[in-house]
């Protein structure tokens, strides 16, 4: 039986911050790091769990990432990420909307590809270490970064085209 | 708070990210957890993990319905069993005291049903007289008569 209180306080930043970066909600982010602890809790008592950091990585990543394809597209106001002070009210306006496409859009991917890419871009893993988190092979890792990485390029370009 | 890591292109080389989604990315990493948010939620999942053991409230209902159906079922079977024999002697309004006896004395039997049958068929009398046979039987001797239970000092009214 671990010590949880433990484990909440070593792995918990990571989980929190994985939720955070992929959701960008607060109430969102909350629910997430719950399932995934209560998840884990659960897990451990069917099997014995060896590698606690790469199994939390891994439910707080594909956990989120589920959440955000359910989630609809009009998020309430409440819990989104505060803006930054120096910025200009249209400069925090772009910038919001530019992270809100992006997370539009890795919703979209495959999960594979969309796990890979949060690791990779905003958790700045390296393939070896993503590939060991997900339990896939370095090279499956690499091709999926890339397909993510076209898609999401392709999407974000087609979406300045509409802009302009 | 750990420190937030931040993405690693060395570790695997990569090409560079096209700019819209260099600065999509850069946006999102630009928002760091709000530590109160983070402390919300770990507070919260402190009080929910490990699970707090629940009182198995559900099986002690369940064990303490089903002994008091074993128990009213128990009690209705002891219940026709006793009510499938004779039922026995009701006990009715306090008769005359039982008749003492003398052991000495034999008991005559009391008339039977067909002793009354046959005296009603005889004649009148003879079922009168074998009514207060039975009387005799089952009351208890009258007490005698009292004679002058007035008192003394009423004789001057009479």
């Amino acid at each position: 039986m671990p010590d949880w209180n433990a484990l909440i306080d070593e792995h918990g930043p990571m989980v929190v911050r994985i939720s955070w970066r992929i959701l960008g909600h607060a109430a969102d982010v909350e629910d997430n790091v719950q399932e995934v602890f209560l998840e884990a809790y659960r897990l451990q008592q069917k099997t014995e769990v060896n590698h606690w950091r790469g199994l939390l990585r891994r439910m707080a990543t594909l956990g989120a990432l589920a959440r955000l394809r359910r989630r609809r597209h009009n998020v309430s106001l409440d819990g989104l990420e505060p803006p930054a002070a120096d910025a200009s009210p249209e400069d925090q306006l772009i910038h919001r909307e530019l992270a809100a496409r992006l997370r539009q859009a890795i919703a979209a991917l495959p999960e594979r590809e969309g796990a890979v890419f949060a690791l990779r871009c905003l958790e700045g893993l390296s393939l070896t270490e993503i590939a060991q988190s997900l339990g896939i092979t370095y090279a499956a890792a690499a091709t999926a970064l890339s397909r993510a990485r076209a898609k999401l390029e392709a999407v974000l370009a087609e979406t300045a085209m509409e802009d302009q | 708070m750990t420190e937030e890591p931040k993405p690693n292109e060395a570790n695997d080389p990569q090409e560079p990210l096209s700019p819209a989604l260099c600065d999509a990315v850069a946006e999102i990493l630009a928002r760091p957890v709000p530590e109160e948010l983070s402390r919300r939620v770990l507070e919260a999942v402190r009080q929910q993990v490990p699970p707090k053991t629940r009182r198995p409230i559900g099986r002690l209902a369940l064990v303490a319905l089903l002994a008091t159906a074993a128990s009213i079922g128990v009690a209705l079977l002891g219940w026709r069993l006793l009510g499938s024999r004779a039922p026995g002697p009701i006990p009715g309004p306090s008769g005359p005291p039982a008749v003492a006896h003398d052991p000495a004395v034999p008991v005559a039997p009391l008339p039977t049903l067909w002793a009354y049958q046959q005296a009603a068929k005889e004649s009148p009398e003879a079922l009168e007289s074998l009514l207060d046979r039975h009387a005799r039987q089952l009351l208890p001797p009258e007490p005698p008569l009292r004679t002058g239970f007035l008192p003394s000092s009423a004789g001057g009214i009479l």
